[in-house]
């Protein structure tokens, strides 16, 4: 269930990696991101729709893991998790 | 004070990581370890091998090895092993006299274990700077609240990477570098607040000792045992015979059976009972206090039950703590970590590192960026760059040394745990004695690098030849935690060689610009 949540999390940055201006530019010299802006609906949707990724991903964290306290830890773990693969990942993006 | 309030913080934020740089760099690399303080004694103490008995017979074990080697004790203890440490002791005391017997997976008890500080010793030394009693917590406590400041300064030095904070520019390695360092700020913006603030809290009594010595009657060294619930004391006047409650059985031994029925009810997890304290030992009054295992819960304090030693029967147990009280140990709780699965000890590991890399990095820009603009005093500069390699590079081969000395030294050896201690804090000198003898610290970090990757292949290899017994008997037993650190040293290697490579190579391009550009010079000076 945290791979769930983690992969939820995954998609949240995603996108807001997409709605954030500047990324959007940066996004202009990586074809496969362009192929994707291409699809995408407006950057504040796309930002609407990162967003409740996340709270998603903290509701499911919450129901799946019985001790509150402990499933807020591994949240804020996986989320940190996230959002440095999805850094990495749009740095080394051809 | 600066002209803008921005600039003020920036200044802050600057001269916080400059001054506290090295000191926070220590605190959190031995902590970032200490979250596998068990897993590292167990590596280092050969006798912690893996322990595949079932909670109830260890229980049974133990109270009947207590019955005929204790009978006579005022107390027992029995430890019970968890996967991390796999140390299964029982102790008990009798007078003043203590004594502690370990048990291994043969059932096998030894009083004699290996001496080591093992994984402890980085656990203390990053609260106390092995200064305790001489201020070490309370320069730690500092530094939290420093880094607390740094935190909340370099929010908003850096507020613009909320924007951006995504990318990482791998062309030029001063732009990666800041990117990186404001990268692993977002990262673990929590992660910090959340492991000064619980640092803080933990001595929070120390630190603020007035409220405690106006309020409470011994002050700040009474305090804890003043707020702490504690059972009543235990009224021992009548002996237990063996007519009394169990006939045939000399000496007396507690009712478990029924005592681990009630609490298979009430606590369903796999292997729920950390430790188990009778009191009393012998008397028609005694009690048993069993403790929980702390996996199901963030708080230092687990659930404790307490029964009647003999008839097996619940009594009522400790008052609940007070609200403050009971922060405060959620807090040290999520401090220890205690609580947490295997995968959530790496992300753990994992965000303690990024924070090291932080503050690191923190160091290594301000350095470049004065170099860049020429207007920092040489000596400060070399003081500051130069410390830098033996704040990190040398912490890292101080750590690698600890364990190497663990392996080589003879088992036999007298007061081998302070030798351990010896080679951490003469191969941290060595250190700096080298990056400091060096004229130019880009090749002290390189050399360093390379040797701290050196010593973790080496590492392996006294591993594998002098401990292949242990590799054979672990890989028989499944045994992960002890032969994880293999790899673990071997990737560690790797990662440390690969460094040192790429510092390396940009000594190398400096020094083909350097020498392409000075006889272009020399010509410009002749044709003036």
């Amino acid at each position: 269930m945290i791979t769930l949540v983690f992969l939820l999390q995954l998609l949240g940055f995603l996108c807001l990696m997409l709605a954030m201006n500047k990324h959007a530019k940066q996004a202009g010299n990586s074809r496969i991101l362009t192929q994707v802006l291409r699809v995408l609906p407006s950057s504040l949707f796309t930002k609407l729709i990162g967003w409740m990724l996340l709270i998603a991903s903290l509701c499911l964290a919450m129901a799946s893991i019985e001790i509150t306290s402990i499933a807020m830890v591994w949240w804020c773990c996986t989320l940190s998790a996230a959002l440095l693969s999805i850094a990495l990942y749009f740095s080394s993006l051809p | 004070m600066k002209a803008t309030f921005r600039k003020s913080m920036i200044w802050l934020h600057t001269y916080l990581g400059v001054i506290l740089g090295w000191l926070l760099f220590a605190i959190f690399f031995t902590g970032t370890l200490s979250y596998f303080t068990p897993e590292m004694t167990r590596y280092l103490m050969p006798e912690r091998g893996h322990i595949s008995q079932s909670q109830q017979s260890m229980i049974a074990h133990s109270f009947a090895y207590l019955g005929t080697h204790a009978g006579e004790a005022d107390q027992w203890r029995i430890a019970l092993p968890s996967e991390r440490s796999a140390h299964w002791s029982v102790q008990w005391r009798e007078g003043k006299q203590r004594r502690t017997v370990t048990f291994n997976n043969q059932l096998a008890a030894s009083e004699n274990e290996t001496e080591t500080k093992g994984g402890l010793f980085f656990r203390n030394f990053h609260y106390t700077l092995q200064l305790r009693g001489y201020g070490g917590r309370y320069i730690a406590g500092i530094a939290a609240m420093a880094m607390l400041l740094a935190i909340f300064t370099g929010i908003y030095t850096h507020r613009r990477f909320f924007k951006d904070f995504f990318t990482l520019r791998s062309q030029k390695l001063q732009k990666w570098t800041t990117d990186f360092h404001a990268l692993a700020g977002i990262l673990t913006i929590p992660f910090c607040i959340m492991i000064c603030l619980s640092g803080i809290f933990i001595y929070a009594i120390m630190y603020l000792p007035y409220t405690a010595n106006a309020n409470f009657e011994k002050g700040e060294r009474g305090v804890n045992s003043q707020i702490i619930p504690s059972l009543p004391n235990l009224a021992l006047t009548e002996k237990v015979t063996g007519d009394d409650y169990l006939s045939n059985v000399q000496p007396p031994v507690p009712n478990y059976a029924h005592i681990l029925e009630t609490i298979a009810n009430q606590w369903r997890e796999a292997n729920p009972i950390a430790r188990i304290t009778v009191e009393g030992v012998g008397y028609k009054d005694s009690r048993v206090i069993v403790e929980r295992s702390k996996a199901t819960t963030v708080s230092t304090r687990a659930d404790r039950l307490v029964f009647e030693t003999y008839t097996g029967n619940p009594l009522k147990g400790y008052d609940d703590e007070t609200l403050p009280a009971q922060v405060r140990r959620i807090l040290y709780g999520l401090h220890q970590a205690n609580f947490a699965p295997i995968a959530m000890r790496w992300l753990l590991f994992g965000l303690g590192i990024l924070g090291c890399a932080l503050i690191a990095t923190g160091n290594i820009i301000w350095v470049a960026q004065r170099k860049k603009s020429a207007r920092q005093n040489p000596f400060t500069l070399a003081l500051v760059e130069k410390g830098n390699v033996v704040a990190v590079a040398g912490l890292i081969l101080a750590s690698l040394s600890f364990f190497i000395a663990n392996k080589l030294i003879g088992y036999n050896v007298a007061g081998r745990a302070q030798f351990e201690v010896n080679a951490f804090f003469t191969v941290w000198a060595l250190s700096a004695v080298h990056a400091f003898w060096r004229a130019k610290a880009a090749v002290a970090w390189k050399e360093q690098f390379a040797l701290a990757s050196g010593l973790c292949f080496f590492t392996v290899v006294i591993e594998l030849v002098l401990f292949r017994d242990r590799i054979v008997n672990s890989i028989e037993n499944l045994d992960s935690v002890y032969l994880s650190f293999i790899p673990a040293f071997f990737i560690s290697g790797i990662i440390l060689y690969w460094a040192a490579k790429k510092i390396g190579l940009r000594i190398i391009k400096a020094e083909i610009a350097t020498k392409s550009t000075k006889p272009s010079t020399c010509v410009r000076k002749e044709q003036k």
